[in-house]
């Protein structure tokens, strides 16, 4: 059976709507009229046992509602899943104890308190014997790397070496499920690069199912072979980041450095992105011109130094996914 | 290690954490003890009418008060607040625990963790240093002092219970503070700011009456044996039933409220 199992699940939240400015509030003090949001409208997917997938979706569309109830935090509106066999809502502390879950805006650990004294109060609240927790502790503190940072108090930490600590903390229990709830959100580049690399082995080396969500499409191409992609509450495409690619485009990306500047490389079938100096950077639709014939029509037309050929970024590609649904992404 | 006793030291270790807190702490109760014995001192000095405490029995209630003034609900819990505001109390609830049960032993350990630290250097230069005439005395009996052991220890739970309910109340509304208000100004005012037989006759009959007097003010009139060996037995089970009632209440308040918790953002 699937380790997760969501089905239809619908999550509605009421929300007062506030006239605007002084007249507006006093108005609101008499009456207010409430709307329904639909922040899951009938999300169905599965997902099995140490898969890596990426939730994805534009502000709004229903990514952290879902987590949210996958880790029982909150109860549908109607619908149903299962992590593990069990109801989150229903089973909450039975199925807490078998997940972690890290939230990257948020902390789960002591500020005032040094890591160490944090990760022993997660690892009692979890009920985790001694035995267990002392060699899980050490692997994961070599795995993360964070062997300096246990003694420092939380509150003086840098983002990235708290959100190694973040994850680690969420492994002490030995959860079978991850939920990573943007994991990356507002790191440098090395520490997104750690983390990515972190995820990798733990999925490779211990099995541990992984569902992340995320706006950083790197995350995505790093990590995950298959991605949900949700918007207004539905999911929109379940699939791999290049059926995303090929679904919404065949375009293909053509960089030319020219030997002079102002030559125009542009062959029929063809578009200019981008010029900057010496470099040109031409869009062609594969389907109708293969990569070969598009280099051949390009050296044809102008003296050329280096090209390269690449898909479009997949920051348009998921962006024009988002417009194809008629959706807007914000 | 249970979850609720991990949480518990939690408390006490960040509380442990701040020395100048506790040092600031105890030199402010100290002189504001002093300050108040001057008062009650001046209003016995005036006073022709016999009172129901003597005096000596109102400083010892003082320095009482003084040394335990940290159990008294008068704050929120930090950590509640600011999680229910921001949001991390989605964490708290991906944990696995009795979420009141948790708030409830965060609860003692926010009172027990400060007044563990300041109440014994209070009493000891209270006991010891004062001169004769305003210096704490010792319990008016061996059964006064057991009263007043049980006593304090059903003043802890009813304290945290109020702090439960306050923390309730701060996830139903998104801000507990007008349960906040209420709840604290009794703790300030009505658990013996002004020792409670010393109230107008009418008044002291209900604030006796209320979880607030289970607060501090019993316990203490135990201690100075002006509640007897006799009238113990109603007294601790005010107490008890205060704590049934607020725990109960709490609880299923929290029950519901969980029900229909929304936790918004990312």
């Amino acid at each position: 059976m699937a380790h997760i199992v969501v089905d239809d699940l619908v999550k509605t939240f009421s929300v007062a709507e506030r006239k605007p400015g002084l007249l507006g509030a006093i108005q609101n003090l008499g009456w207010r009229s409430e709307r329904q949001v639909r922040a899951l409208d009938g999300v169905s997917f599965s997902i099995g046992h140490g898969e890596l997938v990426a939730y994805i979706g534009p502000n709004g569309a229903g990514k952290s509602t879902s987590i949210k109830i996958l880790a029982g935090i909150l109860v549908p509106s109607s619908g149903h899943c299962t992590v593990a066999g069990r109801v989150p809502w229903k089973e909450r502390r039975r199925h807490v104890a078998r997940i972690g879950v890290v939230f990257g805006q948020r902390s789960q650990l002591w500020w005032d308190l040094p890591v160490a004294d944090s990760f022993a109060l997660i690892a009692a609240i979890y009920d985790v014997p001694a035995s267990e927790y002392r060699p899980r502790l050490a692997k994961l503190v070599e795995r993360f790397e964070i062997a300096p940072l246990l003694d420092v108090p939380v509150r003086q930490l840098s983002l990235g070496q708290r959100m190694r600590c973040e994850l680690a903390a969420a492994l002490l229990h030995g959860p079978e499920l991850l939920f990573l709830d943007e994991p990356t959100i507002g790191l440098d580049a090395a520490s997104k690069l750690a983390i990515r690399r972190h995820i990798i082995e733990l999925n490779r080396e211990q099995g541990t199912t992984v569902l992340l969500t995320t706006h950083d499409l790197d995350d995505v191409e790093a990590l995950c072979r298959r991605v949900l992609v949700i918007n207004h509450g539905r999911v929109l495409a379940d699939t791999t980041l290049d059926g995303l690619r090929t679904s919404v485009t065949r375009e293909r990306r053509l960089i030319v450095d020219l030997e002079r500047e102002g030559d125009d490389p542009l062959f029929p079938g063809s578009r200019l992105v981008e010029r900057s100096g010496p470099r040109v950077t031409l869009a062609f639709d594969s389907s109708e011109t293969s990569a070969a014939r598009a280099i051949a029509q390009v050296s044809a037309r102008a003296a050329i130094l280096d090209l390269l050929v690449v898909p479009p970024p997949i920051e348009e590609v998921v962006a024009h996914f988002y417009e194809s649904k008629r959706v807007e992404p914000s | 290690m249970t979850p609720y006793w991990a949480c518990f030291r939690a408390a006490l270790q960040v509380a442990l954490a701040y020395r100048a807190a506790a040092l600031a702490g105890i030199a402010t109760q100290f002189f504001w003890g002093l300050l108040r014995i001057a008062v009650f001192s001046a209003f016995y000095a005036a006073s022709t009418m016999r009172q129901p405490l003597e005096l000596a029995q109102v400083i010892d209630y003082i320095w009482l008060g003084q040394a335990f003034l940290a159990l008294l609900p008068t704050r929120a819990d930090p950590v509640v607040t600011a999680a229910v505001r921001d949001g991390t109390i989605a964490y708290e609830l991906a944990r696995p625990v009795d979420l009141h049960g948790y708030w409830f032993a965060r609860a003692i350990s926010l009172k027990l963790g400060p007044a563990l630290l300041r109440a014994p250097p209070l009493i000891t230069c209270a006991l010891l240093l004062m001169p004769e005439s305003i210096a704490l005395r010792g319990p008016a009996s061996g059964a006064a002092f057991a009263i007043f052991g049980l006593s304090m220890l059903l003043a802890l739970l009813v304290g945290a219970c109020l702090t439960v309910l306050v923390d309730v109340f701060t996830l139903r509304a998104l801000d507990g503070e007008g349960a906040a208000i209420l709840v604290f100004a009794g703790a300030w005012v009505l658990s013996g700011m002004v020792p409670v037989p010393l109230l107008p006759p009418g008044i002291s009959t209900v604030v006796e009456w209320l979880p607030f007097a289970a607060l501090a003010d019993l316990p203490f009139r135990a201690y100075v044996g002006q509640i007897g060996t006799d009238a113990a037995l109603l007294v601790l089970l005010r107490q008890l039933g205060w704590v049934v009632v607020l725990w109960l209440t709490s609880r299923m308040l929290l029950a519901v409220t969980l029900r229909r918790v929304v936790v918004q953002g990312g």
